[in-house]
């Protein structure tokens, strides 16, 4: 996860006033979780990139409307998210999220962390599997706000909710997954 | 946090999500391209369209219709012409919605607005009350041509998206600017004072045109030349 880019504020300010070098800091430190997050709505690599950046360029185009006061993190981040729920709309595919195959083996030279005792490899799988099937909207707060860490106010201007339905929604998602979690451990 | 919670967060991290490309480059190209292209436009266009391009992309971005990668942006007051890669999709929802039929009496009482009235004498007359400041359409008796009137305001009415078996032809009708839109056919979207959409649907060849306070738009002619006929019959109608 990227860290907020130095004087994010100047560069932003800077970019108002049309200078692009000061925008290309900020698409560079955005980029990853912007990326992300299209990804995870628009379920393909090739529909997550175009919405990343039609994204950043929209953006830029509207940044005279955009107040420095304000976190620039989620206002950038909901222009992406909006594209790539456009995106998802026209052809209703969705992501498919997998786990990477090195996951699945325990590695023998990092250092076990908390996780990673809480949550073997077979239970991971099965995990995600259970997301894969949960309703799409529940799928989608579940992944926003814990795969890709956004905060509830992220998620929701992600989706374009209210963040009182994001901790709804979440909390339907959590009890369904622990429900489905009683089924499998029966 | 619940166990379950903790579990989500490392499962996160063990995702085979795809690499995040670096989009840098190819965002500075597209922000700074504008200033390379302003050879072919004329002054006039280029001012109109910088009047335009925020209220545009403000209206782009609440729009909640499928759009690919806007490559370039025309405007005029009320109206927006994209050229896109691909073209939104259509909701075969909002057909075509004309306005009621009305007389040509009616429709000058009603609109904010004197229309301007085609020399052909076997039009049909349609008021929408829904857009902003009311939109006046002749539709011709054959059903072949389209006239829509309305007064050009900053929010855009219009939205044309154009994929690239589109040509967009900047053209100066009656003195005003407009453009000609012809080739493959694009989508054009009609919005109401709120902003909410009217009417999208597929369009063929179409000029739009701005004539002193109004923007006009005529779909259905044969030929640029039909096109540009047409608009020279129009005239203020009776007061």
């Amino acid at each position: 996860m990227e860290g907020r880019p130095p004087e994010e504020k100047e560069l932003v300010e800077r970019a108002q006033r049309g200078d692009a070098d000061a925008y290309g800091q900020i698409v560079q430190a955005y980029q990853g979780i912007a990326f992300r997050i299209a990804y995870v709505i628009a379920g393909d690599a090739t529909d997550a990139e175009d919405s990343a950046q039609e994204g950043f360029v929209k953006a830029y185009r509207a940044l005279g409307r955009f107040r420095t006061d304000a976190p620039f993190r989620p206002w950038l981040l909901q222009i992406v998210a909006n594209e790539a729920r456009n995106r998802r709309r026209s052809t209703g595919r969705r992501a498919r999220l997998a786990v990477r195959a090195s996951a699945q083996e325990p590695s023998g030279d990092a250092a076990p962390s908390p996780e990673g005792e809480v949550l073997d490899a077979e239970r991971r799988t099965l995990l995600l599997a259970e997301v894969n099937t949960l309703r799409e909207e529940e799928r989608l707060v579940i992944a926003l706000r814990y795969f890709l860490d956004l905060s509830e106010a992220e998620t929701a201007a992600a989706l374009g909710i209210r963040v009182g339905t994001v901790k709804s929604r979440l909390s339907r998602a959590l009890a369904r997954l622990r429900e489905r979690a009683e089924v499998t451990r029966d | 946090m619940t166990e379950l919670e903790r579990a989500l967060v490392a499962l996160g991290r063990e995702l085979d999500l795809p690499a995040a490309p670096d989009l840098a480059a190819a965002v500075r190209t597209r922000i700074v391209a504008p200033a390379a292209r302003r050879s072919w436009f004329s002054r006039r266009a280029l001012v109109l369209t910088a009047a335009v391009l925020a209220v545009a992309l403000a209206a782009a971005l609440a729009i909640p219709s499928a759009r690919s990668a806007l490559l370039e942006l025309f405007g005029l007051r009320g109206a927006t012409i994209e050229r896109v890669e691909r073209l939104p999709a259509l909701d075969p929802a909002t057909g075509r919605r004309l306005g009621a039929p009305v007389s040509l009496e009616q429709a000058g009482e009603a609109a904010s607005f004197r229309p301007l009235v085609p020399a052909e004498p076997d039009v049909h007359v349609f008021l929408d009350r829904a857009s902003p400041g009311g939109a006046v359409t002749f539709r011709w008796d054959d059903r072949r041509l389209l006239l829509t009137e309305f007064r050009g305001e900053s929010t855009p009415f219009i939205q044309k998206s154009a994929g690239s078996g589109t040509r967009i032809e900047y053209t100066e009708v009656n003195g005003g600017p407009g453009y000609w839109l012809a080739g493959q056919r694009h989508v054009v979207v009609f919005r109401d004072a709120g902003g909410d959409v009217r009417e999208a649907r597929l369009a063929g060849n179409v000029l739009l045109w701005e004539q002193g306070v109004l923007t006009l738009r005529l779909e259905g002619a044969r030929s640029k030349t039909e096109a540009l006929e047409i608009a020279g019959t129009l005239r203020p109608a009776p007061v």
